[in-house]
Order: C-alpha cells, then sequence, then structure tokens
C-alpha cells in the first residue's frame, strides 16, 4: 500500500521543512522531527506551576479569602442593602391597603403576578385547590387586609405559602393583597369546602377592617 | 533500531494486519454515533419542548444518559477500538496476538451497550454520571477490558519494532488508566440483580465520581484520540511529527496532572474546600500540556496546509485539533473558582463538553473514518463531495450548539446571581430564568440536528463505499524486517569484564536518551504510567477517608425511613438527578434561593450521593416542607398545573404504579451492612412502616382534596423522600448551629 508510506515526493506546493528528522524514528512510514519544545510553552507551563504554588500558600495564609468568608461577606453585603431598603420603605399602613383595595388599577396590575404565582395553587378563581379558597368568608390565618398581606409577605412556609416578600416588592404584595380582597364573594364553580374562621370586612371601602 | 536494521535488509518477512475486526469496529461506530446523536437530538428537542418526552420510559431524564453513554462508549469508544486495531498493529508490524480475543472484545463490547441503552430505559441505573450501568453491566466491562488489555500488551510483547511510537503511549496510559477508574468508580454491594448501594457515601462518593468522570474525558475522550491524531494526522498529511521532544514532554505531564483535576467539578460544595484548590491549580497546569498535544498536530501540517483545500480528512483532523486546543483553554478556565462559581450547573458546561465532544472527538474520529473507509475497503470513497458537505455542516452545526449553549450558559448563570439595590433576588422565580434561554434550546437543537445530518451523511458514503462492485475488504500483508534486535539480549553480560566495558555498553544503551530505552520496554513504560496516575488519585481521594471518621454527624441527621428510601430509589430511577441538584453550594446567590448550604455531615448516608452537576430545575435540597403533599401529587401528574411554563415531563404514572415494598426490607440490610444504624428491627418491621407512613401521607393528600387511594402507588414514597430532603437542618442556622 503505497499511499500509506511518508511524504509525497512529487509534492510540489507548500514545503518541506528543512529540520532534522530523529535518526532511526520510523514508524509504519511516520517520521518524527527533532525540534525541540516551544520556548513560549515551556514558559507558560512554568508560570502556571509557579502561579499554582503561590496560589496554595496564599489561601492557606488567609491572602485569598475561602468559601465561607466570601459567603459571610457577600451576605454582610447583601443585609446591609436589605436594611437600607427597609429604612426607605415605610411600613405598611391601613390607608395604603385601603387606598389599594378601592383602586380597580391597583388590582388589575396584579392580575398577572396572581395568575403567575398564587393561582397554581389556589386555582384562576380564587376557588381553592392545593391552597384554601380565597373567594369565602373564611379565613385561615385572619382576613383582614392587614392579615392578607402578613400572609403574602411572610407566607405560611409549613403548610407551603411561599414568603412572597422575597418575589415582589411592596408595591406589589399591596396590589395582590387588594387583588385577593377583590376575589371576595365572587363564588366561583367548584369551590373548595370553607376552611378556618368566618371574617366579614367592614362596609364597602374596607377602611374599617384590622 | 538503527543498529540492528542495517545490514540485515534481506532479513524480511511477512505480516497479515487484521483489518476485519478493524472494518467492524468502524462500522459499529458508525451505527453508534447515527443511534447516539439521534438520541441527543430527541433530547435537546424535550428540552425545548416537553411535549416530546415519551410515556414513561423515554423521558429525558432515562434517556440523557442513553445519550451520554451512547456518544462516550458506543461511538467514541468504538472508533477508539478501530483505531487502537489498526494503527498498533501497524506501529508494532505485528498482527493482534489473539483474532478470538479481538473478537470477544468486539461482541461482548456491542453487547454491553445495548443492555446498557436497555437498562437505562428501564429505570435500572447507579446515577454515577457516564458510569450508570448497573452493576452486572460493570462487571462484564470489566471482563471484556481486561481481554482487551490482555490482547494488546501481548500484542506488544510480540512485536517486531523494537521501539514504541507516541500513539502507543497515548493507549497504554488509556487502557491502564480506564480499568483503575472503572474499578474505583463502581464498587457497590449489590441488593439483587438490579439495584445496589455504592461502598461510599455523600462526599467520598462525590469525590470518587467527579475523580473518575473527568478522567473518563481524559482517558477515553482525550489520551484515545491523541494516540490516533499521533497516528492518523502524519499519515493523512504526508508529514513528519513536529517534534518527538515535545511528544515526550506532553505525554507525561499530561497523564500525570490530568488525575488531579477531579475536584474542579465540586468547588463551593460539601467537598473540602482544599481539594477544590488541588482540582483547580492542577487543572491550570494542564493547560500547556494539552496544547502540547494541540501543536504537535497543527505544526506536523507546516508545509502541507494547502493539502487542506482537497482533503476532507485533513479538514476535518485540522479542525478537530483545533477544537481540542479550545476546549482544553476552556476546560482550566472554568476549574477557576470564581468562573465555575457562574458556570457550574448551567448549560455553558454542556457547551464546554460539546465543543469538545462534537469537534475534537467526532471530528478526528470522522477524519478517521474517511481515510479509513478507501483503504480497509481497497476501493474509492463513494463519494469526496458528500464528505466536504459533511465537514461544513458539522462546523456549522457545532458552532450553533456552542454559540446557543454558552449564551444559555451565562444568561442563566448571572440571572441566578443578580440581586437588586434592595438586596434581593432580581429573578427569584426560577421558571423566569428557563423560558429566557427556552430560544436557546431551540437553536441548539438546530446545530444538534445538522451535525446528525453530517453524521447521516457518513453512513450513507460508508454504505455505497462497501456496497460498491470495487470494494475488496482484504487483510493487508506487509512485509518487514525481522525483529533482528531481540538477538542483542539486554541480560546477557558475558564479555563485558571490566567496569569500563560496562560503562560504555551503558551509555551506548542511554545514547538516544533514556526515554528511548524506556520506549524499549512496554512493561516498564506502562509501570511508569501506572504510578504517574495514581499519584495524583491516591494524595487527593485518601484523605477524604481518613477524615471521614472525624467528620462530626450533624445531630438531627437521620437515615431515610424505609419508605422514603424507596421515594429515592424512584427518583432515581427517573433520572431526576439528570435535571435537578441536591447541593447548594456555599455562595450567597445559592443560599438567598434555596436556603442552607449543604455540609459534608448531613452526607453520610447518601448513597449514591445525588448533587447532580446541572440545574435544568431548581436545587431540591431543601424542598423538604416547602409544598403540601397536594402540590406535589398535582406537580408530578402534570408539572404545569403547579408550574406554568415549566418544562419538565409529566410523571402520571406514577399515581397508577403500585409501590412495590417487597425488597425494602433487603435494602435496608444491604445499607445496615455499609453502615447506614438501621437496626435489627428496623430491617425487620421495614414494610410494615413503611406501609404506615404512605397511609399517613395518602390520608393528608385525601384530607387536602386530593385523590383517594395513594396509600399502595409509588408517589407517596417519592413524596415521602422529597418531603423529607433538609428536613435534617431545619431550626438550625446558616453555620449549621441552632438558632
Amino acid at each position: 500500500m503505497t499511499d500509506e508510506t511518508t511524504a509525497n515526493a512529487s509534492d510540489t506546493e507548500g514545503y518541506t521543512p528543512d529540520d532534522d528528522l530523529v535518526e532511526g524514528h520510523d514508524y509504519d512510514g511516520i517520521k518524527e522531527y527533532d525540534n525541540p519544545v516551544p520556548p513560549w510553552l515551556s514558559l507558560i507551563f512554568a508560570g502556571t506551576i509557579i502561579w499554582s504554588g503561590f496560589y496554595v500558600v496564599a489561601i492557606n495564609l488567609g491572602y485569598i479569602s475561602r468559601y465561607e468568608e466570601s459567603l459571610d461577606d457577600g451576605l454582610a453585603e447583601l443585609q446591609q442593602l436589605q436594611s437600607q431598603a427597609k429604612e426607605k420603605t415605610p411600613e405598611v399602613t391601613q390607608q395604603m391597603l385601603a387606598k389599594a383595595a378601592d383602586s380597580q388599577e391597583a388590582i388589575d396590575a396584579a392580575e398577572s403576578a396572581f395568575m403567575g404565582n398564587c393561582a397554581n395553587c389556589h386555582g384562576k378563581q380564587g376557588q381553592g385547590l392545593v391552597g384554601p379558597n380565597l373567594t369565602d368568608k373564611y379565613w385561615i390565618h385572619g382576613g383582614s387586609l392587614k392579615d392578607i398581606y402578613k400572609t403574602l409577605q411572610n407566607g405560611v412556609t409549613e403548610k407551603g405559602m411561599p414568603a412572597w416578600g422575597a418575589t415582589f416588592d411592596q408595591e406589589q404584595i399591596v396590589n395582590l393583597t387588594a387583588y385577593v380582597r377583590s376575589l371576595q364573594g365572587t363564588d366561583p364553580s367548584g369551590a373548595k369546602k370553607a376552611e378556618g374562621e368566618k371574617f366579614v370586612p367592614g362596609n364597602g371601602s374596607g377602611s374599617s377592617d384590622g | 533500531m538503527s543498529a540492528s536494521s542495517t545490514g540485515s535488509s534481506a532479513a524480511t518477512e511477512q505480516v497479515t494486519y487484521d483489518d476485519k475486526i478493524t472494518r467492524y469496529f468502524v462500522l459499529a461506530t458508525v451505527f453508534w454515533g447515527v443511534v447516539g446523536m439521534g438520541v441527543g437530538v430527541l433530547i435537546a428537542l424535550q428540552l425545548a419542548w416537553w411535549p416530546a418526552n415519551l410515556g414513561e420510559y423515554f423521558t429525558f431524564g432515562r434517556l440523557r444518559p442513553v445519550h451520554t453513554s451512547a456518544v462516550i462508549f458506543a461511538f467514541a469508544g468504538n472508533a477508539i477500538f478501530a483505531a487502537v486495531y489498526y494503527s498498533t498493529q501497524r506501529l508494532v508490524k505485528a498482527r493482534m496476538y489473539s483474532d478470538a480475543m479481538s473478537w470477544f472484545h468486539f461482541w461482548g463490547w456491542q453487547l454491553i451497550i445495548v443492555a446498557t441503552a436497555v437498562t437505562y430505559v428501564l429505570g435500572y441505573t447507579q446515577t454515577h454520571e457516564y458510569a450508570e450501568m448497573i452493576w452486572p453491566i460493570d462487571v462484564a466491562i470489566t471482563i471484556v477490558w481486561v481481554v482487551f488489555a490482555a490482547n494488546y500488551f501481548l500484542t506488544l510483547r510480540d512485536r517486531r519494532e523494537q521501539h514504541l511510537y507516541a500513539a502507543i503511549w497515548f493507549y497504554i496510559a488509556s487502557i491502564i488508566t480506564i480499568a483503575i477508574l472503572h474499578i474505583f468508580n463502581n464498587l457497590v454491594l449489590p441488593v439483587n440483580f438490579f439495584k445496589s448501594y455504592p461502598l461510599f457515601a455523600g462526599v467520598q462518593d462525590a469525590l470518587i465520581q467527579w475523580w473518575y468522570g473527568h478522567n473518563a474525558v481524559a482517558f477515553v475522550l482525550t489520551t484515545p484520540f491523541l494516540g490516533l491524531m499521533y497516528y492518523f494526522l502524519p499519515k493523512a498529511a504526508g508529514r513528519p511529527v513536529y517534534s518527538y521532544k515535545l511528544s515526550i514532554l506532553h505525554f507525561w505531564t499530561l497523564v500525570f496532572i490530568y488525575i488531579w483535576a477531579g475536584p474542579h467539578h465540586l468547588h463551593y460544595t460539601a467537598l473540602p474546600e482544599w481539594a477544590g484548590t488541588l482540582g483547580m491549580v492542577f487543572s491550570i497546569m494542564l493547560w500547556m500540556p494539552s496544547w502540547g498535544g494541540m501543536l504537535n498536530g497543527l505544526l506536523t501540517l507546516r508545509g502541507a496546509w494547502h493539502k487542506l483545500r482537497d482533503s476532507a480528512v485533513l479538514k476535518f483532523l485540522v479542525v478537530g485539533v483545533t477544537f481540542y486546543g479550545m476546549s482544553t483553554f476552556e476546560g482550566p478556565l472554568l476549574s477557576v473558582k470564581s468562573v465555575n462559581s457562574l458556570s457550574h450547573y448551567t448549560d455553558w458546561t454542556i457547551g464546554h463538553v460539546h465543543s469538545g465532544a462534537l469537534g475534537w472527538n467526532g471530528f478526528m474520529t470522522f477524519g478517521m473514518i474517511y481515510w479509513l473507509l478507501p483503504r480497509l475497503w481497497n476501493t474509492d470513497l463513494w463519494s469526496k463531495r458528500w464528505a466536504e458537505i459533511h465537514f461544513w455542516i458539522g462546523t456549522v452545526g457545532i458552532l450553533l450548539y456552542i454559540i446557543a449553549m454558552y449564551s444559555a450558559g451565562v444568561t442563566q448563570g448571572l440571572m441566578w446571581r443578580a440581586f437588586d439595590e434592595t438586596g434581593r433576588l432580581m429573578y427569584p422565580d426560577f421558571m423566569e430564568t428557563v423560558t429566557q434561554i427556552l430560544p436557546m434550546y431551540w437553536v441548539r437543537l438546530v446545530g444538534g440536528t445538522l451535525y446528525l445530518v453530517g453524521m447521516l451523511m457518513l453512513a450513507v458514503n460508508m454504505i455505497m463505499t462497501i456496497i460498491s462492485p470495487d470494494a475488496q475488504p482484504e487483510d493487508v500483508t506487509a512485509t518487514v524486517p525481522k525483529p533482528t534486535w531481540r538477538e542483542a539480549s539486554d541480560t546477557d553480560w558475558s564479555g563485558v569484564e571490566t567496569y569500563d566495558a560496562a560503562l560504555d555498553r551503558m551509555s551506548a544503551k542511554l545514547k538516544n536518551g533514556w526515554h528511548r530505552l524506556l520506549e524499549g520496554w512496554p512493561l516498564v513504560f506502562t509501570i511508569l504510567t501506572t504510578i504517574a496516575v495514581l499519584i495524583g488519585s491516591v494524595v487527593e481521594i485518601l484523605p477524604s477517608f481518613l477524615i471521614e471518621t472525624r467528620t462530626p454527624t450533624t445531630a438531627k441527621v437521620q437515615p431515610y425511613t424505609p419508605l422514603e428510601l424507596e421515594g429515592r430509589d424512584i427518583y432515581i430511577r427517573e433520572g431526576c438527578v439528570n435535571c435537578h441538584s441536591q447541593m447548594v453550594r456555599r455562595m450567597r446567590s445559592e443560599v438567598e434561593r434555596y436556603g442552607q448550604y449543604n455540609r459534608p455531615g448531613e452526607e453520610i448516608y447518601e448513597r449514591p450521593f445525588l448533587w447532580g452537576s446541572k440545574r435544568t430545575g431548581p436545587d431540591l435540597a431543601r424542598v423538604g416542607g416547602k409544598y403540601p403533599h397536594l402540590w406535589h401529587v398535582r406537580h408530578m401528574r402534570d408539572p404545569r398545573l403547579t408550574s406554568p411554563n415549566s418544562i419538565m415531563p409529566p410523571y402520571p404514572h406514577l399515581e397508577e404504579n403500585e409501590l412495590t415494598l417487597g425488597n425494602v426490607d433487603e435494602k435496608l440490610e444491604t445499607l445496615a451492612m455499609l453502615g447506614t444504624p438501621y437496626s435489627a428491627n428496623n430491617i425487620k418491621n421495614a414494610q410494615e412502616n413503611a406501609r404506615d407512613q404512605a397511609e399517613k401521607i395518602a390520608a393528608q393528600i385525601e384530607e387536602s382534596g386530593g385523590p383517594e387511594g395513594l396509600e399502595d402507588k409509588e408517589i407517596v414514597a417519592l413524596i415521602a423522600y422529597l418531603q423529607s430532603l433538609g428536613q435534617d437542618v431545619k431550626g438550625t442556622d446558616l453555620k449549621g448551629g441552632m438558632q
């Protein structure tokens, strides 16, 4: 099989490097040049070895922070941001909640958030699935606007209600509170049986509840 | 060999190479290439469009290991064997030692592949990535591998060429190291024919697995392909290899350093940080040894670049080597802790492995096969044009694939860690980070499909070449010099009587350097290679076993109840680990999103560990108690009922399949033998205990308005398991102390 032999003599294009071949190296026609290892390769290789040595020493002497240190620093930074944000945000008030509950705009603003996050457990009409019915007068964790807000904000994690305060900001939770309140008395079909205590909100505006 | 061959040109003999075995391995390579890549395209579709998850058996979780095993062990594996059998016989001028052993190897390997694919689809898996095969298959692999190795080393013993060429160094390193990796990563105690538990648990199990996983990449997908390159590239280019000295340097540094790099797969996890640090610095040091191989490949083409114009073979090989260079630069980059904190669990990793797999392994294989086809069947390739088109379509496919994955990976990684100015996660809803990258999953599907089309073109080209009337599949007989070098006995020191004469003889032997001497001693060469790979293994793995006895077990960490254990085995069966990690890393974005990071003490009963390597869905280490039981029932029935836009497959069969508790006591017994503190009573009452717990959960589901009569269905076991996750650390703060 002549085509298995090496360099083609009639090959006129290109060039054949005139490097020295290693004497006696011929494996099934494959020969090898006696070229040195490219110096830049050796240099970078040595560089990576030296760097590795430095890294190992530095991390052991504490010049490079370890996982726990980085985590502590990172969490401290977050806590600072969170407390700053908390200072800037006024406590939610009854007025804010009542105003939102009266505002169709606020209710509409929360619709997509409800459908995307709440409907999975409470149903699209709030009729209750995994989670309780939101349309009747019975509430497990309180039916006042403030209670609804708190339940949304802090969740009831042992029962599977997430703390949405981690996901939504104050305004969004206020709007969601308004949305949930707006479901009252809608009486959808297939509603889940009542759970919890009966709660009757004040007349109309809701300003009197809580 | 210079001394022995001069003046003995008359002393020749005939040798007939066994090319039939190579032909079969080439056919198998192409067949499994089509299958493995076909499954790859299917699972890429499943990620982009969940309804492509077909029923109980063909979900992503079960098919992903079919894809990885098929392309790694069936496609690349058979390609390696084709290269090894073809080139070794010619490089040592000897036929394989035993045809029977060669054929045992061939058919044994194909049967193993079929058994592997069937068992994965049926849900029998050990979950260790790229080593999911159940223990009987592991035993079969060991037997076939030993036969292959024996056949190989006996061929080297009977060689006519005195010195071993670089390609063979790489083959030797591969054969030895794969055997070591395979055995240690599959040490399990069987419960029965289909089920076993690993000897190591938690952190140790993870370390062993990624020592294996990383070095499977090294010694299945790198070193054998470097051997392949050292034979087929200079052959196809008709040029001598650029530098023998570089071959020596990069071979030894590669095999020594590679083995240390595994822990870089476990940065920020419960693995002690020092092991990760070692994994990282050795990965960095691995950069130049890897590039040594790329350079020796590319520089061999000096003066021959014009040949690429007309040669699809050279195009494939050159682009293959270039992708090798790319991914071996990217590898060290990804091993840096800070980079890894972003890339890990994302599609960046998927992009990285596919640039290596499609670019390096795939293209090197294609180049080799296009070079081999006309030689093995003694006829022209059916269509050079089709080979050219295959090259271009494949290249475009790879680029689309990896660009899509880099983009998806970086995007999702950044979203996971983004905080807003109020110090809260910017994307607390995991789903948001999934829907964001879905378009990229479609682009990946297109790229993968193009690559598969190229593979199919190769299959057609191969079939047409073989069925051509001119095809003559005959074995090649070559006239080779007799191995006169054997006559000069190494041990015969008669006549060497003075100290100076002995010195002369020694220096004559070392005239061409110590390495040349080593190339004439296959056994010594093999022993040294083994030592090189064992050093890193022992230094990294041994301390973690010594530490085990000192690791304080978190007081609240309890072994799984029998029902939870059954649920865990269902989780394993369904391949949940392929998309869900159970490892909250020591990073603020993880702690904020999921809860406390995982500590080694929590992992002591985890057999096997289920940390995962990719988060297509969210981490589950802290999911216990997060949702009511009924939520899980609905979620498994159809994930979109509870999580709109979810891409998870539905698992309605879990509500229908009978919960079999027949061997739960044997499972407990096996685990007790391994050290899990189950008492004799626990084992005796296991079934009863499981029934009780199942009834309780089923009652709670019914009470909360869910379906009735689930107490004897698989879903309750899975729920019991999921609800147990993270419960052991409830009520403790981040540092593991009581709040």
